[in-house]
């Protein structure tokens, strides 16, 4: 079977560059074929680099505690595109101060994500969940 | 010694020069024995071509070598499609400019059937159909296979996308010449234009020059006849790998009546540490752009449009309120009347202006941008395009620019800021040399069997400005 496509990097001004390369380098190990766009990520520089690879998933890191300004809208734009099925994670230090992980998962869903991963977030169930989700995607379009 | 003569056919005038040319010498230039010029006959261009090598002899057809360029009935018109505008769509561009092509339409993501009859109305010799990297998205490229196919031209199609597309394409357009070439965008971030810009090329020589009338041409030549950017762009590197003392880094600028070329050597790179390149497809090393609203005449409506603030600012300073619609009204003159010269001092300066500000104004449009973006970790200087503060060599050719012109009254500043509030990433000054007889399309044709003595014949041919 053709490796799927996924799409890495680092959203905003956020130039934390060491995390995306450990996600680069374990997602390809788990045989997806990743084009990591590295750091300082927009939206649309997302989007482009998906709609030319044809990836089936965007995976958004932001560590820096403005995720909440960078991710608004990512959906919105997605299917503005032409994208409106590609699925969308984001993780990272996703806000700053708050804790409560249900608010933070429920307000990055409300920006069209599919999944959100906190710091603690762990990379193996990531992994499965994603290969999961692809899965469905494939059956739900066939 | 060997003698020879190189050709450049163009739209208007059909120029050549008998060179003498020593192969032992190393670092030497080539005799310019004799320079010479006729119009372009349209109608058949080896008439003019034949009759210019008699003109150069002078008392019969001159017999030796021969190599040419042209740019007549058109050049090399290519239409380009890619998907991302800021990606293959980009990349497909900075390619067929490579090649030399004027380009006469892009299109982005699907194309509509409006964009259809577009082409159709007018169709090009060469349609670029890229999009996609190896593997990568599918769906726009078999929309836009489908609507070719719908096409009632039918130009020479170059297809130089996603790979896994290639058997779908030539089912669906095998009624179409097309050819096939690796895609200029395998990977999102590795740029592969050589493949398409050689098809590009081997299109240009294997059926396009029969069409434009060069076939007799061609017979005479001893070289193959390329359209003149692709020729001057070649020559480009050529004066790179000569590696002469000061002149790695430079820009070159051809402005003509209807367009204004600009090519720029390096600059590719950030030449400041700490500074970051944007994302998106890199700059080539050696590129050219071709601004269509620039030039001396068919295009100088354009300068009056897109320049108005540069030129109004120096015209200020002579103090006269009359200044800008007597410009505007010589701008308006020369549109139409393509051979008129300037007879005034008046007018002279309003030649002058219009050349200065088509060049800086191809010049900011060629430049990339510098902007600081304030991020938690202090301010990050980002770098879009190319950055072309180390490079002040400036070469300056065509018309304007020939000496029994006069010397010419440029004025060569350009804004530091753009209209976005971005750094313009342009040198303050220039070191700047004009091309006083035309020379560059004939050394570059020369550079083809001569590559060490056409550099050195060009920058010994150049004259310096004190500007």
């Amino acid at each position: 079977m053709e490796k799927p496509t996924i799409i890495l990097g680092v959203i905003g001004s956020d130039c934390h560059a060491v995390g995306n390369r450990i996600l680069d380098a374990f997602f390809s190990a788990k045989g997806f074929r990743v084009v990591n766009l590295g750091v300082m990520v927009s939206q649309d520089e997302f989007i482009d680099g998906a709609l030319e690879t044809g990836a089936k998933a965007i995976l958004v890191s932001s560590l820096y505690g403005q995720g909440e300004i960078d991710c608004a809208g990512f959906r919105e734009r997605c299917i503005e595109r032409g994208l409106s099925d590609i699925l969308l994670y984001v993780g990272g230090n996703l806000v700053i101060g708050k804790n409560d992980r249900v608010a933070v998962e429920k307000l990055y869903k409300g920006f069209g994500f599919d999944r959100v991963f906190g710091p603690d977030g762990d990379l193996e169930e990531a992994a499965t969940l994603l290969g999961h989700d692809l899965q469905v995607r494939e059956v739900v379009h066939s | 010694m060997t003698r020879c003569v190189v050709v450049d056919i163009g739209s208007t005038w059909t120029k050549g020069g008998l060179f003498e040319v020593d192969e032992d010498a190393s670092s030497e230039g080539p005799g310019l024995v004799n320079l010479s010029r006729v119009p372009t006959t349209l109608d058949d261009l080896g008439r003019g071509f034949f009759q210019l090598l008699w003109q150069l002899q002078g008392d019969k057809e001159f017999e030796g070598p021969v190599y040419a360029s042209s740019s007549a009935k058109g050049g090399l018109r290519v239409t380009a499609l890619g998907i991302v505008p800021d990606l293959t769509l980009k990349m497909a561009r900075q390619t067929a400019l490579s090649a030399g092509a004027r380009i006469t339409k892009v299109y982005a993501y699907e194309l509509t059937d409006r964009d259809l009859e577009q082409i159709d109305q007018d169709p090009p010799d060469i349609l670029l159909f890229a999009g996609g990297t190896d593997g990568g998205n599918k769906s726009i490229l078999e929309h836009n296979t489908l609507a070719i196919k719908k096409l009632k031209s039918r130009p020479n199609v170059l297809f130089a996308g996603n790979r896994a597309l290639e058997a779908f394409v030539a089912f669906h357009l095998g009624h179409f010449p097309l050819t096939m070439t690796e895609n200029i965008l395998p990977e999102l971030d590795r740029p592969n234009p050589e493949p398409a810009r050689k098809a590009l090329r081997a299109i240009f020589l294997d059926r396009l020059i029969q069409g434009k009338g060069l076939a007799p041409v061609q017979a005479r030549c001893s070289g193959p006849i390329l359209p003149t950017p692709m020729r001057v762009f070649d020559f480009l590197r050529i004066l790179e790998e000569q590696q002469l003392d000061g002149w790695q880094h430079l820009c070159l600028v051809d402005l003509g009546g209807a367009t204004t070329d600009v090519y720029s050597m390096g600059g590719e790179q950030p030449s400041e540490a700490g500074v970051v390149l944007s994302k998106g497809v890199p700059d080539e090393h050696l590129s050219r752009t071709v601004e269509g609203d620039l030039g001396m005449r068919h295009s100088s409506r354009g300068v009056v449009d897109s320049r108005r603030r540069w030129v109004e600012e120096r015209l200020r300073k002579t103090g006269n309120n009359q200044e800008w619609a007597n410009f505007e009204e010589y701008v308006q003159t020369v549109e139409v009347e393509y051979s008129s010269l300037p007879n005034s001092p008046a007018e002279e300066r309003y030649e002058a202006l219009l050349a200065s500000a088509a060049v800086t104004g191809a010049l900011e449009r060629h430049a990339g941008r510098g902007d600081s973006i304030y991020t938690p970790q202090g301010a990050v200087q980002i770098q879009r395009g190319k950055d072309l503060r180390p490079q002040r060599k400036l070469i300056l050719s065509g018309g304007y620019f020939t000496s029994d012109r006069g010397r010419p009254q440029l004025d060569l500043s350009t804004s530091p800021i753009d209209d976005e509030g971005k750094f313009v990433l342009l040198p303050e000054t220039w070191e700047t040399y004009t091309d006083t007889r035309t020379l560059v399309p004939l050394f570059a044709n020369l550079a083809v069997s001569f590559p060490g003595p056409a550099v050195w014949g060009l920058v010994a041919s150049l004259q310096k400005e004190q500007l």
